[in-house]
């Protein structure tokens, strides 16, 4: 049967490090009996288990099935409801080869230990009070970040700067709404609390909500990258130029117009920003049927995109195509392909010369790329990146910011209402809304619906 | 003499449980320790009052007493909040407080099937099992079998008064406690706790100063009954009298904290908790050491008494202190002190261990109501007392129990928080309680109630026919309201209105506009000439608060879901892995029967309830 994020009394384990060579990996293991559990494949079970909370056991992790060394590790143990998942467990501190972790999680796994759902000790440090939902969302996010903007990103919301952020204009709305309740409750002839609300301090709340929102979609862009189209003629050169920016060889090269018939994209990285480049069929009347299909989604991939592209041959120039095609997107990077050919022409004014052969002048397409998609995240000129990020904390899943629009709809809600005289039990029903929504961000309020709508989106398990 | 039901106690509680039990056919018997105490008010002159004037309109719609008897008794009638919105306002009237208690015996005197019988409850008689109701013993020594009871002690429990050192067994001042059933109770394992609540002072009205207090008028009574023929004021016939209001100042703040240490309650003597929303006057002292002045509300005790009731003043601390502080109060200076202030500490029984029903979870056939189960105020007690009266009922007929959900009355609020949070101090009911506040106004809880009443059989034929034109009148001013369009014509006739934007709506439409507050009566001037006022009014809230309702219930709804989410019976709250040991003991306690109820057991934390989900989820795999 599959296992979900629901059976949390299972044990589970799982490589806590990027995967791959490094000098170091760490295994974590937790659950209930999970320090027991590991110990049956551990050269020195009893000190494991008799070791302290936050202790650390030097030791070998064994084979139980043949006795043979798996690794030299040094493991550390946490008691519940310390340690960073709030429950029993060990954290192995092995060497980063491969195929050492590989191995090591197959003998945990003998031993009794699930695979880890991804998030899965994010999701039970939730359970266990040891992170709000927009710390455990983060770590989603984190494990899912393209790049190191949005691992930056994460990480701040991580060390809980967007909680903060929101729990503190939360309890600026409930001491609102407090007063209100208040007064609601004393009579009008009794010596009632001053005061009605603040619209002022409504409003900066309000701003600073509306601002969140607004970042959710630069909060994506991060997590997904911005598209960058590769778009020209049929043998401009676009896929030895898609190959060259993504160091791979990922688009089949050949001299004959036409081979790239969809689209294939690989992410880079420019200065900390995720970028998608993205290879498409060349631009012509097509002869084909597959081909024709290819050049229609290439221009829709092109309107859609971030940033374009644009090849032109530089031994043929400029075609009407071309031109058309620049007039309908006068924003592409307009590049100049094959200048290391001798037969090809200077470039006209605007055009970028370029050579996939040579490399000349990829610098120069990097940076103008950069400054061509760094608006759409967000980046002011001028503005530290630290500074920008700290200033501008950014939501990053959709539940965050639908609840954000409903908290700024609210309190546009109560505002109107102070403006037009509602009376304060009217008003006080939107302030609770827009608290509300704040609550439900940080997990402050846990309702049925909330709390399955944030495990179904553990339970995708990407 | 045995009889199917037995009212323990003639308080507010007591009547309405009575009075239910005997109108829907069981002969019922009310032991009350002196049935000349039936109905008195032992601390505020006054009935209604926010939310509570909510709580009496509601026990009206059922088919209850008490507000006929503060229509007949009313010495000075207001509406309170018309400022703050349709929802938070309420009626409050003040009471002829020796009126009210005769009308009170006489309602239960005359309702056939219940008999009235003067001595003390001191013990339950229960079945071989322990587990079902079948009578109770006396102090005189009679065993009365019947198969349902219904508690209703207030603060006779065991009750014991206190005014500086000097202190007795009493309920209230010159009348002596129950003693013995809280005794009992604790001794067949039914979990008590002490509570405490106060009085002030009664003054000699001759002896006041009322040059040196502001006065303040009620308006032109109104009945809270929805029995009463509508909106004939005159009919209830009664006197109008004035309250005032005056203010403590420093030198009785300083009087007081002298005297603290004479306090009972200071010096530890008295255990009990006490209201937080109604502390004594010593209490606001100390808790609100930056205010310069208390309010104080001089209130007539009745038409026949010269005894004036100090409303804010509630203390325990000795007589000469009270007589100081008392004196250094305008108006106040040479009062004539008749009562004095006084705490009392009494018996509860924990309420979390009650059905929603109000039937004990312990004993079958038992039901409990009012300050009995924590609570504190008349209208509290008479809306508990007429829903364990109905239940207790259909508990005798083998019926299931009728339980008002928090979505359609205040009584529903009321009774939820008491069995599912149980209570540590006097719980009083506020508006805050309620989530569908805007849905529970008071002039709304006929249309939301009476037809429960009509199906339980407790809407006597003159107030169903009241009823059906009355709502049949709201629902025609409802359909006019709605064919009413606005047109140019009604533009130009109104130019201070702004009705501008509204032109081409309906009138239902433009009223949801909080700028047009008064347009009603200009576009549609003749539903005053057909209509009863309070029959407009109603229709006219509902229209205008129409959006702020639905958003109300969207917002409501939202729980509705961990609401519908049942935890089983038994459910072990110890098992759930990492639950909180104090969220354990407090689900333990409480067992509440939804995620929803578990969520609002103070002490759970929004992770226990995720906690809880995931085992419930697990479970019902």
């Amino acid at each position: 049967m599959q296992r979900s994020y629901f059976d949390d009394c299972v044990p589970i384990a799982a490589l806590a490090t990027v995967p791959g060579e490094s000098a170091l990996a760490i295994i974590r293991a937790a659950g209930p009996g999970s320090v027991e559990l590991a110990s049956s494949c551990f050269s020195r079970p009893t000190v494991l288990v008799a070791a302290s909370a936050m202790s650390l056991v030097h030791g070998e992790i064994l084979d139980p099935s043949n006795g043979e060394t798996v690794d030299e590790v040094l493991a550390a143990v946490f008691r519940a409801p310390r340690g960073p998942v709030g429950e029993d467990g060990v954290e192995f501190y092995c060497h980063g080869s491969p195929a050492v972790v590989r191995r090591a999680l197959a003998v945990l796994e003998s031993a009794g230990f699930a695979p880890a759902l991804p998030g899965e000790f994010s999701f039970r440090a939730f359970l266990r009070g040891k992170t709000d939902l927009v710390k455990a969302e983060a770590v989603l996010e984190l494990v899912r970040a393209g790049s190191e903007g949005a691992r930056a990103q994460a990480l701040l919301r991580l060390e809980g700067g967007l909680s903060r952020s929101l729990a503190g204009a939360r309890v600026a709305l409930v001491e609102q709404l407090a007063e209100a309740e208040a007064r609601l409750d004393y009579a009008e002839d009794e010596d009632s609390p001053a005061g009605g609300l603040d619209p002022g301090s409504l409003l900066g709340v309000r701003d600073l909500f509306a601002r969140l929102s607004a970042s959710y979609a630069v909060g994506r862009l991060y997590e997904r990258g911005a598209r960058a189209v590769i778009a020209g003629r049929p043998n401009a050169g676009k896929s030895s130029l898609f190959n060259l920016l993504a160091r791979e060889d990922r688009s089949i090269v050949a001299p004959e117009p036409g081979t790239t018939r969809d689209w294939i994209e690989a992410g880079i990285e420019l200065g900390g920003l995720p970028i998608r480049l993205i290879d498409t069929a060349g631009l012509r009347e097509a002869a084909g049927e597959v081909e024709a299909a290819g050049v229609a989604r290439s221009r829709l991939l092109a309107a859609e995109a971030e940033a374009v592209l644009y090849l032109v041959d530089g031994r043929l120039g400029l075609a009407r195509e071309d031109e058309s095609f620049l007039e309908s997107r006068p924003d592409s990077l307009r590049l100049w392909s094959k200048a290391d050919d001798p037969h090809c022409a200077p470039p006209p004014a605007g055009f970028l010369a370029v050579s996939a052969t040579t490399g000349q002048g990829l610098p120069e397409l990097a940076a103008a790329l950069r400054v061509l998609v760094a608006p759409r995240f967000g980046e002011v000129p001028g503005a530290s990146p630290r500074a920008e990020l700290e200033r501008g904390l950014r939501v990053a899943s959709e539940r965050q910011k639908l609840l954000l629009d409903r908290a700024v709809a609210a309190l546009d809600a109560t505002l109107a209402g102070v403006e037009a005289r509602a009376p304060l039990d009217a008003l006080a029903l939107d302030l609770r809304d827009a608290a509300d929504a704040i609550g439900e961000i940080t997990g402050e309020l846990a309702s049925a619906e909330l709390l399955e709508a944030v495990f179904s989106r553990f339970c995708l398990g990407k | 003499m045995d009889y199917e039901a037995i009212v323990v106690g003639g308080g507010h509680a007591g009547i309405e449980a009575a009075l239910a039990l005997a109108r829907l056919g069981h002969r019922t018997l009310m032991i009350t320790q002196d049935i000349d105490a039936i109905g008195r008010m032992s601390c505020n002159p006054s009935i209604g009052g926010l939310s509570k004037g909510n709580l009496v309109r509601e026990i009206d719609a059922l088919g209850g007493q008490m507000a006929k008897l503060i229509d007949a008794s009313m010495i000075q009638y207001r509406v309170l909040n018309r400022s703050r919105g349709p929802a938070v306002q309420a009626p409050r009237a003040q009471a002829d407080k020796a009126l009210y208690a005769a009308l009170a015996r006489r309602a239960l005197e005359g309702q056939p099937g219940l008999s009235l019988f003067m001595d003390t409850v001191v013990d339950l008689m229960l079945d071989a099992s322990g587990r079902r109701i079948e009578g109770v013993v006396t102090e005189r020594g009679h065993r009365v079998g019947c198969r349902a009871l219904v508690l209703t002690t207030g603060t006779f429990m065991e009750g014991r008064l206190f005014i500086g050192d000097w202190s007795a067994s009493g309920g209230r001042l010159g009348e002596r406690a129950a003693v013995g059933l809280g005794d009992a109770l604790r001794a067949r394992g039914f979990r008590l706790g002490r509570l405490k609540t106060g009085t002030p002072a009664r003054v000699k009205s001759g002896s006041l100063d009322y040059g040196e207090m502001e006065r303040q008028e009620g308006e032109s009574l109104a009945p809270f009954s929805f029995a009463a023929a509508p909106d004939s004021p005159s009919a209830l016939g009664r006197p109008s009298s004035p309250c005032w209001i005056t203010y403590t100042n420093e030198a009785t703040h300083a009087a007081i904290r002298s005297g603290l240490g004479r306090s009972p309650l200071y010096r530890g003597i008295i255990k009990g908790k006490g209201p937080r929303y109604c502390p004594s006057i010593e209490d606001k002292v100390v808790r609100f050491p930056e205010r310069e002045r208390h309010q104080v509300f001089v209130e007539p005790e009745g038409a026949y008494t010269d005894e004036m009731y100090l409303n804010g003043l509630s203390s325990s601390l000795p007589e000469d202190l009270q007589a100081e502080f008392i004196h250094t109060i305008p108006g106040l200076r040479r009062a004539a002190i008749a009562r004095p202030a006084y705490a009392v500490e009494y018996d509860y029984l924990d309420p979390s261990l009650l059905l929603a029903s109000l039937q004990s979870k312990l004993a079958l056939g038992l039901f409990v109501a009012g300050q009995t189960n924590g609570s504190s105020g008349y209208e509290e007690a008479a809306a508990q007392g007429i829903v364990a009266g109905i239940n207790a009922a259909r508990f005798l007929s083998g019926e299931e129990p009728v339980v008002l959900s928090r979505a359609e009355a205040y009584i529903g609020v009321l009774v939820d928080d008491l069995v599912t949070l149980g209570i540590d101090e006097p719980y009083r009911m506020f508006t805050s309680r309620a989530e569908r506040r805007l849905s529970l106004r008071h002039d709304s809880a006929d249309l939301r109630l009476t037809p429960i009443a009509r199906s339980l059989g407790l809407a006597d034929p003159d107030r169903l026919e009241l009823f059906e034109r009355r709502r049949e009148g709201i629902a025609e001013i409802r359909s006019l309201i709605e064919a009413r369009r606005i047109g140019q014509g009604d533009v130009a006739a109104s130019p201070d209105l702004a009705l501008g934007p509204h032109l081409g709506e309906n009138a239902a439409s433009a009223l949801r506009d909080p700028g047009l507050r008064d347009c009603l009566g200009r576009l549609l001037p003749e539903l005053a000439a057909r209509f009863p006022p309070s029959w407009i009014e109603t229709a006219e809230l509902d229209a205008r608060y129409a959006g702020y309702a639905e958003k109300e219930a969207r917002l409501a709804g939202r729980m509705e879901k961990s609401d519908r989410l049942r935890i089983p019976d038994g459910f072990d709250f110890g098992a759930v892995l990492g639950l909180s040991a104090e969220a354990t003991q407090r689900l333990e306690t409480a067992r509440p029967l939804t995620l929803g109820q578990a969520a609002r057991v103070p002490g759970v934390r929004s992770s226990d309830a995720a906690l809880l989900l995931v085992a419930l989820t697990r479970a019902g795999r």
